[in-house]
């Protein structure tokens, strides 16, 4: 196990110094240079060279490469070129807000989804199985753009229940987090109702039953268990949906001041520093988060505990 | 069989924890003596010593005050902090006496050593301040005592009130707690203080108690009776004017004409207009891709082929007006009589007698700077296509084209639709993108070149109002002499308010000007 | 059929009906048979003649939502078993009734130990007295697990094939109950393992004197175990009889052949024989004798009405026209 987690590292720090030698080299031989892109209007030639100067651009690419990574392995990612504020700072200001709304939304995803996918499978063709399969089908097809501003003209608008955009309240992450769940809750639901669907249908289920174990038992221990080896794949796919950018939209319209809008402005703004910062963080948290599903599948799964 | 239950409870703590631990926001002011304005971008800056888009600036100036302001309600320049001017030499210095009692935040005095610091920084390219070019007119700025300072210019330099609205900071402050500190936590001594800024959210500020703590001759009494300012960073257009719906934004600015139709139904918003204000949308002809479009035949069958009134009514839904020459109402220079009525037999036979070869493409480039480019930019193919164009469409990504455009890159197309804030003084913008030696110029080679460029380095010297109007006005005929492209309409500043605010546009400024005069109603 | 004090089980006519998207399918058609106490049951026939859904009919654990009892009455103890809630259902399974799954591979969750599964029948019926890990210590002993001590916390992957029936039942024996319905135990393994853990339940039998219904396709098991034979064809019970009356004079025509095919030591093996033919489609069946259309013997009437069950002896019946009495 402890080679496991140190090949595991290894491979992340290597993904990490590819992904962002692909990043650097990509953003600068693009179209746009951060420069002229933040540059006003009436800028002389004088301002965009002291712009350059400072952003440390007038040097040649692979001069600006290695100090680029020479200072990133000192964990000094630059200053954001729009804020002028170091880019890590920058970015782990927005981070909370992203977690914390992607956190209830995925808690909302993972016991709504799960609990109609398993009732769903229980108990098949029923009104809640018509429901969820309703929802599903929803949940999967409708742009959360488009039920995002329903949900603002309808609940914030018509009906004045529920506060717009911003921060500060419970009642502020209801529409942003409901409108990030719908994907993830009609994905679960799906899932978990097929998996269970087979797990029910198993014979170590029937054996349950034959040995008089309680209904909820064999749903949960004997069932579920053995389901949530897919679901639980799936629900970690989510989960770093949710941190890493799923909001982008979500947080666009509910003006939730997230890492998903950020990076999506740094972008457009040219921001190196920022958007280079959120890359190395994505790749360590999808890195993270498959080490952890690695080890609940191992906790889960004693055929791949003992291998 | 408890274990799985327990096992449940752990993950649920651990999120919840995960939830709480990190930091709750925030100064929650409470929302009844706060007035909310709703912006769609983020302040990237409260640091006026590091102002690089003009955008930021209505927010930093209402932390800082300046030696000139616009009167909010004429739009004329009076003195704030300075209380007097005096032209020496022709133009050359311009000796400026402050007034006396003006105080920062910190309590410390504004004084002249306060002025040359802040405009010394400011020019200081390290700190890449969007004025920095703009000040290299400035050769020294001598401090004579306390109170009275005077700008060495080079040369005589007419527009030198343009120069006057930066946020004098506090040189003391400054030294004090560094460079890092003052830029998360500025002092000026404008109407409000900083209070926080959250990158993506909002920037907070204070109303000043008993502000100004000086007497300015001019300048209408000011009281304020809500204690907090915040500009609220809301991107989405349709997000923003539901929160002024709900009252969740008591102030929001550039509204777009089709949008206004739902708000004017709610009876909690109040709408108002600005037609002074200089937003200014043209269409550039860019000659390095390929020469032709230096036709001046070619150039006026654009001018004459669009129906600049249609697009005002059709597009702007009458909220704007048509523009026929490179300056804006509200501009030095701007003549009400030029015209290029749309007339399609003239456009053609321009076209005709110009070099362009019937059904070669031409590239019409258009970003999303300028509000309803896809309908604009689809309707003046249409026309273009009538007088016998071919018209291709390329939309791009705005930092592209703004490289491209830097780059003069033949990528950008024949011709780009642009969108300026436009100025009271055309000076800058005339030497940046005009002066045949300027890396922004788009036509540097026109026939009456040398003419042409005196003329704009002529104006800039003229100290005398009238004789510089005249020159403007000279070279303004030249630039519709040439061929430039078409400048088509100015586009009406609509904002609106929740009915618990009164606020009233200071005429000729782009950007929000004194938010802080924002009143609340009941 | 009449019902005395020895009879543990005993279900008349008792139908299970699957209703699918094809239609519906009569698994199980009418069934009546009983067990008497302490007796071992053969019930033979061919793959899909509906032994695995009698036996989860009684259960009451038929495959749902498509599965259903829809007739009959299931006496247990002389209980109706259909009038019994599912909590009562659930605390009598496991304890007075019980049954082993055929394939001990997919019979056992491979995601929890042998132990852990082990020790359901008694925490679900509150027999846990002392250690519940030591009780599963003693059941894995009496099923003749090696170390037990150790083997009661791995996992059934790590069970040999004879390991692990010998832990399903061992799972179906826990609470020594009444009834042990064993579906085809042996069938998932090889000969020698086979034959040892028949020998096992042949032990457990006499020790527990519970009652068994062994169901098989293999006629040597059944010689082997049992006292008396059920013969099945096409969801029907066909043949009822003691062990060596059907060995020596099986009434039934199916019954012969099946008994034909069966390699006996000593006696030169029949290869080539087998029942020819197909047991008949469910969604089509015959209306008249359901094995009609393999019958060598089959007659007019045989195809064209179901033939009545005719009482041979005390304890021999069979549902054939050649014994009808007219
Ligand atoms: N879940 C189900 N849905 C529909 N039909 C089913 C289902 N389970 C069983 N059946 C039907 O019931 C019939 C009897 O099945 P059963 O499993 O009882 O056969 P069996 O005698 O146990 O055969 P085998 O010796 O192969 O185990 C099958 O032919 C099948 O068509
Ligand atoms: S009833 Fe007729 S067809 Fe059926 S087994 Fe007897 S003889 Fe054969
Ligand atoms: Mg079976």
């Amino acid at each position: 196990m402890q080679g496991y987690i140190l090949k595991r590292v290894l491979i992340a720090v290597f993904t990490i110094f590819a992904v962002l030698t692909v990043v650097f080299f990509v953003f600068r031989l693009g179209p746009a240079d951060p420069v002229s892109v933040m540059l006003p209007p009436n800028a002389t030639p004088q301002d965009a060279e002291n712009l350059t100067k400072k952003f440390g651009l007038d040097q040649p690419l692979g001069i600006q490469y290695v100090n680029y990574l020479k200072n990133a392995s000192q964990g000094d990612f630059g200053a954001s070129f729009r804020f002028g504020e170091p880019a890590l700072r920058v970015v782990f200001e927005r981070f909370p807000a992203t977690l914390k709304l992607g956190m209830v939304a995925f808690t909302v995803s993972v016991i709504i989804g799960l609990a109609i996918g398993i009732y769903s499978a229980v108990k098949p063709d029923s009104i809640v199985d018509r429901f969820g399969r309703v929802t599903a089908l929803a949940g999967m097809s409708l742009p959360s753009f488009w039920v995002g501003v329903m949900l603002i003209l309808f609940f914030g608008v018509t009906m004045r229940w529920l506060p717009i955009a911003g921060r500060g309240t419970l009642l502020h992450y209801v529409m942003p987090a409901f409108c990030l769940s719908l994907y993830p809750i009609a994905l679960i639901t799906r899932l978990s109702r097929s998996s269970m669907l087979d797990a029910l249908k198993s014979d170590y289920v029937v054996m349950a039953r034959i040995k008089g174990v309680p209904e909820f038992y064999v749903i949960l221990l004997h069932a579920f268990k053995n389901a949530s080896i897919p679901v639980i794949t799936v629900i970690f796919g989510v989960l770093s949906g949710l941190m890493l950018g799923s909001t982008v939209v979500v947080e666009y319209i509910f003006s939730w001041p997230g890492i998903g809008r950020l990076v999506m402005e740094s972008y457009f703004a040219r921001d190196y520093p920022v958007v280079q910062v959120f890359v190395i963080f994505v790749t360590f948290v999808v890195v993270t988060l498959n080490l952890i599903v690695d080890i609940i599948y191992a906790y889960i799964d004693p055929r791949i505990r003992y291998q | 069989m408890l274990r799985p239950v327990l096992r449940l409870c752990f993950i649920g703590t651990v999120i919840f924890m995960i939830f709480f631990i990190v930091p709750v926001s925030t100064v929650s002011a409470a929302s009844d003596d706060t007035v909310r304005v709703g912006i769609p971008y983020d302040i990237s800056t409260v640091n006026m010593l590091e102002i690089k888009l003009g955008s930021d600036i209505p927010v930093v100036l209402l932390m800082h005050q300046s030696l000139l302001i616009p009167h909010p309600e004429t739009g004329e320049r009076i003195g704030a902090l300075a209380k007097s001017f005096e032209i020496l030499e022709n133009g050359k210095k311009i000796k400026v006496t402050l007034y006396q009692g003006a105080k920062f935040h910190t309590g410390d005095p504004v004084t002249a050593h306060d002025v040359k610091f802040t405009y010394d920084e400011c020019a200081n390219p390290s700190n890449g301040n969007l004025m920095a070019g703009a000040l290299d007119e400035i050769e020294e700025i001598e401090v004579k005592d306390d109170h009275t300072l005077i700008f060495h210019f080079w040369e005589a330099y007419a527009p030198w009130e343009e120069l006057m609205w930066l946020g004098i900071c506090s040189k003391k402050y400054y030294e004090k707690v560094g460079p890092e500190k003052f830029r998360s936590n500025p002092v000026g001594s404008g109407a409000l203080r900083f209070v926080e800024r959250r990158i993506g959210e909002h920037v907070l500020l204070e109303v000043v108690k008993g502000y100004p703590l000086y007497d300015v001759e001019g300048y209408p009494e000011e009281t304020y009776n809500y204690k907090y300012l915040k500009v609220i960073t809301v991107p989405d257009d349709m997000t923003r004017l539901a929160m002024l719906e709900t009252g969740e934004l008591d102030l929001v600015g550039r509204i777009q004409p089709h949008q206004v139709k739902r708000l004017k139904r709610n009876k909690h918003v109040t709408i108002k207009k600005s037609d002074q204000v200089p937003s200014l949308v043209g269409i550039a002809f860019l000659p390095y891709t390929d020469p032709v479009m230096m036709d001046r035949n070619l150039c006026l069958a654009a001018r004459y082929g669009i129906n600049r009134q249609e697009i005002v009514d059709k597009i702007l839904l009458g909220e704007g007006y048509p523009l026929y020459m490179y300056a804006s109402r509200a501009e030095l220079g701007y003549d009400p009589n030029v015209a290029y009525e749309y007339d399609l037999e003239k456009a053609r036979e321009f076209l005709k007698k110009s070099s362009y070869k019937k059904g070669t493409p031409l590239t019409f480039t258009y970003t999303s700077m300028v509000p309803n480019a896809p309908l604009i930019a689809a309707l003046i193919q249409q026309y273009l296509q009538r007088v016998g164009f071919t018209i291709k469409l390329q939309q791009l990504e705005e930092g592209t084209a703004a490289t491209y455009t830097r780059n003069r890159d033949k990528r950008l197309g024949h011709m780009r639709l642009y969108e300026w804030p436009g100025s009271r003084d055309p000076d800058l913008r005339l030497r940046l993108s005009s002066l045949s030696t300027s890396d922004y110029a788009t036509v540097t080679n026109r026939p009456r070149r040398e003419e042409y460029d005196k003329l704009i380095l002529a104006q800039t010297r003229e100290m005398d109002k009238a004789k510089r109007a005249d020159l403007i006005r000279q070279i303004q005929d030249i630039m519709s002499y040439d061929a430039i492209g078409a400048i088509l309409y100015g586009q009406n500043m609509i904002y609106g308010m929740s009915d618990r605010v009164d606020y009233t546009w200071t005429p000729k400024e782009a950007y929000f000007p004194h938010l802080q005069r924002i009143k609340i109603l009941k | 059929m009449q019902t005395n004090q020895d009879t543990l089980l005993e279900l008349q006519d008792v139908t299970t009906t699957f209703f699918t998207k094809q239609g519906e399918v009569r698994a199980v058609d009418g069934v009546s048979f009983s067990v008497n106490k302490g007796e071992v049951v053969g019930l033979v026939g061919e793959s899909g003649c509906g032994k695995s859904v009698t036996s989860l009919s009684i259960m009451r654990l038929v495959p749902q939502p498509a599965g259903k009892i829809v007739a009959g009455k299931i006496l247990f103890n002389s209980e109706d078993l259909m009038e019994k809630t599912n909590e009562e259902m659930r605390q009598l399974r496991g304890d007075r009734l019980s049954m082993i799954l055929q394939d001990p591979m997919v019979a056992m969750n491979q995601l929890l130990t042998v132990g852990t599964q082990l020790g359901e029948p008694y925490k679900f019926h509150d027999k846990v007295s002392g250690s519940l890990r030591d009780m599963c210590i003693r059941l894995l002993e009496k099923v003749k697990v090696p170390a037990p001590e150790s083997r009661v916390d791995d996992y059934p992957f790590q069970f040999s094939g004879g390991m692990s029936q010998r832990a399903l039942i061992a799972m179906g024996i826990a609470n020594s109950p009444d009834l042990l319905i064993a579906d085809e135990p042996t069938t998932a393994l090889d000969v020698t393992i086979a034959a040892q853990v028949l020998k096992l339940m042949k032990e457990i039998q006499k020790e527990t004197d519970a009652s068994i219904i062994l169901i098989t396709h293999d006629l040597a098991t059944v010689a082997q175990l049992c006292t008396r034979v059920l013969v099945m064809y096409a969801g029907r019970i066909v043949e009822t009889a003691p062990i060596k009356t059907f060995y020596k004079h099986p009434a039934h025509p199916y019954s012969m052949g099946l008994i034909r095919s069966v390699p006996v030591l000593g006696r030169p093996v029949d290869r080539l024989f087998s029942i020819e033919g197909q047991p008949p489609s469910l969604f089509a069946m015959p209306k008249g004798c359901r094995f009609a259309p393999r019958c060598n013997r089959a007659e007019k009437r045989c195809f064209k009405q179901y033939p009545p069950e005719t009482r041979l002896e005390a304890d021999h019946s069979v549902a054939c026209w050649l014994y009808a009495e007219d």
